[in-house]
């Protein structure tokens, strides 16, 4: 459980669900956990149901929500260590295993390809930097970030 | 002469190469001068990498802010996504010594560290640094005859206290440079509103139904024009404008400037030169 949350389950007095958060989200209509629940939520609710919900994806982190709370709640903050738990209890949604792995193996999240490279020639531009993937991958293994999707890969 | 380390981004680099093309551009015209950065990652961006581990996400951002220190340059970034990651991570590793410490403790594997000597800058803030009337006596081609919606994106403006914004509800940095060139900023609805981009893998349609809405609200604007920041929004509003109108069946034809090219144009670049021909929704010229 991350430092956020816990701070949520002892402290969770600094929301008084004035909705103010959910007023200004784009997706309030798409989500099973609508913005001015969570604070809640993490401090009574069940949170692996909360983790476990699919929903919680479709937070567009425009950051709205965070920006209008008049009581400085990070909502898109909790949201995103909440999908951090999500990912460290294996709910990993499809898109965010196929970016990792993509930023495991390349060390960037867009691939470079024989397209990109006829561009930048016909531009006259210089090769883009290749990223030193031993370092990055290094980072990723003492994170633990490589394993994480690197073993579920190999189990399949 | 002022100095960056340039920090394109995959999305730049890669797919949208005549944004950078324009940013070259116009820093020789003014006179700044911009030095690449080698080995660097992907930002890591701000929504996907950091919803899957925000620690790997802030080290490695604290890797790529450590090659522009040993440079000893401020970091230039062009897109939404590498600032507000960069500059985020920048500020709060400064801010507080505990995240630092950590990060610092895994950068040491790579023998990197993370020293706080450096600053992170969009293209926005290039004018800070020159002064805007150095760049007015340049302008030799003021396009007057764009009304432009100013479209900022998201990360350009929030978190606004850590990327030190003054009115986000109600920008106006970017209309006013626009106003530089002789384009005509104006209102519409939903400004700071999102284009949808960073849910377009999680589910497609709602991603262009927000694209749909933002894209509504200009049309029913004076502008014959975007204006953006971002390749993620120029991504969004200019390569997948067709697939919103088949999909909703409407007719949108509205393009869109990165600020950078419609700067140099104002600065007096041919299309040619800035090959503008790699947009899909063809511009007011």
């Amino acid at each position: 459980m991350t430092k956020a949350i816990k701070l949520y389950k002892e402290d969770f007095s600094f929301c008084f669900r004035c909705g103010m958060c959910s007023s200004g989200c784009l997706v309030f209509d798409e989500f099973d956990y609508k913005p001015h629940e969570i604070p809640l939520t993490l401090a009574f609710g069940d949170i692996q149901k909360l983790i476990s919900n699919k929903k919680i994806w479709l937070c567009l982190t425009c950051l709205t929500c965070s920006e209008r709370c008049p009581q400085g709640v990070e909502v898109a903050e909790l949201l995103m260590d909440i999908k951090n738990d999500a990912i460290k209890a294996g709910f990993v949604p499809d898109p965010v295993r196929e970016e990792a792995l993509l930023f495991i193996d390349s060390g960037v999240v867009v691939p470079y390809t024989a397209a990109s490279k006829r561009m930048r020639q016909q531009m006259k531009l210089t090769e883009p930097t290749t990223p030193n993937i031993e370092e990055i991958q290094k980072i990723m293994e003492v994170t633990g970030f490589y394993y994480r999707f690197k073993k579920k890969e190999s189990m399949e | 002469m002022p100095e960056y380390a340039l920090y394109p981004g995959c999305l730049v680099s890669y797919r949208y190469p005549h944004l950078e093309l324009a940013v070259r551009k116009i820093t020789e015209t003014l006179n700044v001068r911009l030095e690449d950065m080698e080995g660097t990652s992907c930002c890591p961006e701000p929504q996907g990498i950091q919803s899957t581990d925000k620690r790997t996400w802030m080290a490695l951002a604290a890797r790529n802010i450590a090659i522009a220190e040993e440079m000893g340059k401020d970091i230039l970034t062009l897109c939404n996504g590498c600032f507000e990651t960069l500059k985020s991570v920048n500020v709060r590793l400064k801010r507080h010594p505990e995240l630092k410490e950590d990060v610092n403790q895994i950068l040491a594997t790579i023998d990197k560290e993370f020293k706080g000597t450096i600053r992170v800058k969009n293209i926005i803030h290039l004018f800070d640094d020159i002064g805007i009337s150095t760049m007015h006596l340049k302008i030799e081609k003021p396009m007057t005859h764009i009304r432009t919606a100013v479209h900022y994106g998201c990360h350009m403006l929030r978190p606004s206290d850590i990327l030190e914004v003054v009115a986000a509800d109600r920008p106006t940095m970017l209309d006013h440079l626009v106003e530089l060139t002789g384009a005509k900023p104006v209102e519409y609805e939903g400004k700071v509103h999102c284009c949808g981009y960073p849910v377009r893998n999680f589910d497609p349609e709602l991603s262009l139904r927000l694209a749909h809405d933002k894209l509504f609200n200009i049309q029913r604007s004076a502008a014959n024009c975007i204006t953006l920041l971002c390749p993620c929004c120029f991504s969004t509003f200019d390569t997948r404008q067709a697939l919103v109108n088949r999909t909703f069946g409407t007719s949108f034809n509205i393009p869109s400037f990165h600020y950078a090219e419609l700067l140099a144009l104002a600065l007096g670049y041919t299309p040619e030169e800035l090959a503008l021909d790699r947009h899909r929704v063809k511009l007011p010229l």
